[in-house]
């Protein structure tokens, strides 16, 4: 009766996970077939696999995924630094209107982007940051610490008084006590908000449309689209295309997943 | 004395002063900006006239917000229904999983869909929905159903559906991760007493695992709240809001407003309506989950 039951619940999980995981498959084998294999043969193995379909789709998104990687890179750089310097202070420090700060910040998780859309294109425009990547980073930065602040000073102030006082007396600055304890004791829960911001940031698409108009900075999103327009019926490469453009996805995925799913089920994210 | 306070604590100002200017100037500001210029007539940059409530009596009587908003409450019922029910049953079915080393290569495996980037995703099912060469016509042609093919997102009947559809089988990720780490952390004395007590596997799931999980769930209402209603993203790819009204929502319709007519105070009065709708939708729900459950 049990064994039954366990080959149930496997026979869902392999296929809810075979649909879950159809689009990549499809999409790597896709990118490996010529355009009239593809069209004549659209289930079918690849007869050989053909790498012709990367040069021309290399050279049509490699800067494109390089400006998303820049700028996601950069944006979560400081997401991180902020994060868990202005979490820090809150968890550690004590000064008047602290939680009145707090709540000023926190408060502004929940504020949509719908409402900031228009205004902040507007404000974007007028200081003349519009086609640059700061119109990118800049507000990225200001939403995305929000979060990474709320969990660090979670975090932080779960690290018990003695392991900071141990290291004033032996002399450590606070910068010290701050590297060389606070930063590697948080390693799962920074690479959590690292991933979680990595992915929004790279697939974020309405708001580099509205603010990057100039062809050599657009995002890998925004020129993909452009490029469905253009190479319709180019299946191959646009399919080839497509894995370039997940490549910085995979990489980051594959050195963060541990901490990822660590800092996940083990960090208690709650709401 | 309160002033010596406050000077003693200058480095910690100091430190926190980076977060707090980035905040300013791209989240207070524009949003007081947002919610000052919904009453005004905003069409030259710098140039903007108060004129009350007349935006959002004009709302009152567009008919791409009345179709809009019907067209979103779908869309974000759904949504709903897609970043809870399918990541919560793949969490069950992993806990169910007997060894451990089973359990973490799933996760990981349903983690990995992650690596594809959203809009490469919303273009393959694009590419699935073409009417003439699209995968869904032509295997339904292949397996005999020729009546049953569509113009997907041509027809106004099946275009929101076709919308809604995207991502199937929709095991969100991030979503699963929360509900698994949930499941781990309920005490393993409860579920020895609902086994003692004789409680089958679907009465722990609706007595126990959900009710345990009610802080989980909070969070993934929250982060599918924040997400929805601002994604028009997939409209603007799929459909552009067509046919007719069929799949205009009224971001969409705030994006067309500011890129294509230059009325950018109408369309902050959009942004507001939609604010106040999320604000209100999001602490009704919290509140709800709150008495209903922890009591």
């Amino acid at each position: 009766m049990r064994d039954y039951r366990l080959s149930l619940v496997r026979l869902a999980l392999y296929g809810l996970l075979a649909l879950s995981l159809l689009p990549v498959v499809m999409m790597i084998l896709l990118s490996l077939k010529s355009n009239v294999e593809i069209i004549t043969d659209f289930w079918s193995w690849p007869n050989s696999i053909r790498w012709d379909n990367y040069p021309a789709a290399f050279a049509t998104v490699a800067g494109s995924t390089l400006n998303s990687l820049f700028v996601s890179l950069v944006s979560c750089a400081g997401i991180l630094l902020l994060s868990s310097l202005t979490g820090f202070v809150f968890a550690r420090h004590e000064f008047p209107g602290k939680e009145l700060l707090f709540s000023l910040l926190i408060a502004l998780i929940m504020l949509p982007q719908v409402l900031l859309l228009v205004p902040l294109f507007i404000e974007i425009k007028s200081m003349g940051l519009d086609n640059s990547y700061w119109a990118l980073i800049l507000p990225y930065l200001s939403g995305g610490q929000l979060i990474g602040i709320l969990l660090c000073r979670g975090f932080f102030s779960t690290i018990p008084r003695e392991f900071f006082e141990s290291a004033r007396i032996d002399g450590a600055s606070e910068f010290q006590i701050y590297g060389r304890i606070v930063l590697p004791l948080s390693l799962p829960i920074l690479t959590t908000v690292a991933i979680i911001n990595f992915h929004a940031i790279y697939n974020d698409f309405i708001w580099p449309l509205m603010v990057i108009q100039h062809q050599d900075l657009k995002t890998f999103a925004v020129a993909i689209f452009d490029l469905s327009t253009v190479y319709r019926f180019e299946y191959g490469l646009t399919f080839a295309a497509y894995v370039i453009g997940s490549l910085p996805l995979v990489i980051a995925l594959l050195a963060g997943m541990k901490y990822f799913i660590r800092g996940i089920t083990e960090g208690g994210l709650k709401a | 004395m309160k002033w010596r306070k406050i000077a003693q604590a200058r480095r910690s100002y100091l430190l926190i002063a980076p977060s707090f200017a980035l905040v300013a100037a791209f989240l207070y500001y524009p949003a007081l900006s947002g919610i000052y210029h919904a009453f005004t007539r905003w069409q030259t940059v710098g140039v903007s006239i108060w004129v009350g409530i007349d935006n959002f009596v004009a709302m009152a009587s567009d008919p791409f917000i009345r179709h809009g908003i019907t067209n979103q409450l779908m869309l974000s019922l759904a949504d709903f229904a897609k970043a809870l029910i399918p990541p919560f049953i793949v969490a069950e079915l992993i806990y169910a999983l007997p060894r451990e080393r089973e359990r973490y290569w799933m996760r990981t495996f349903f983690v990995l869909p992650m690596v594809a980037p959203m809009m490469v995703i919303i273009l393959m099912w694009y590419f699935i929905y073409d009417a003439n060469m699209g995968l869904l016509n032509q295997t339904l042609g292949a397996l005999g159903l020729d009546s049953w093919r569509q113009a997907w997102l041509g027809d106004p009947d099946f275009a929101l559906g076709s919308i809604i559809a995207i991502g199937f089988p929709w095991v969100g990720a991030l979503a699963l991760l929360i509900f698994m780490a949930g499941l781990n952390n309920i005490p393993g004395e409860i579920l020895d007493a609902a086994r003692i007590d004789g409680a089958g596997p679907l009465r722990r799931v609706f007595h126990i695992d959900i009710p345990m999980l009610v802080p989980q769930i909070r969070l993934v209402v929250v982060l599918a709240l924040i997400a929805g209603i601002q994604d028009f993203g997939r409209i603007l790819v799929m459909t552009g809001g067509g046919p007719g009204y069929a799949t205009y929502v009224p971001a969409l319709w705030m994006y067309e407003q500011t890129f294509q007519l230059a009325h950018f105070g109408y369309a902050c009065a959009i942004g507001l309506m939609l604010f106040a709708i999320i604000l209100s939708g999001s602490t009704l729900v919290l509140r709800l989950m709150k008495s209903d459950m922890d009591t």
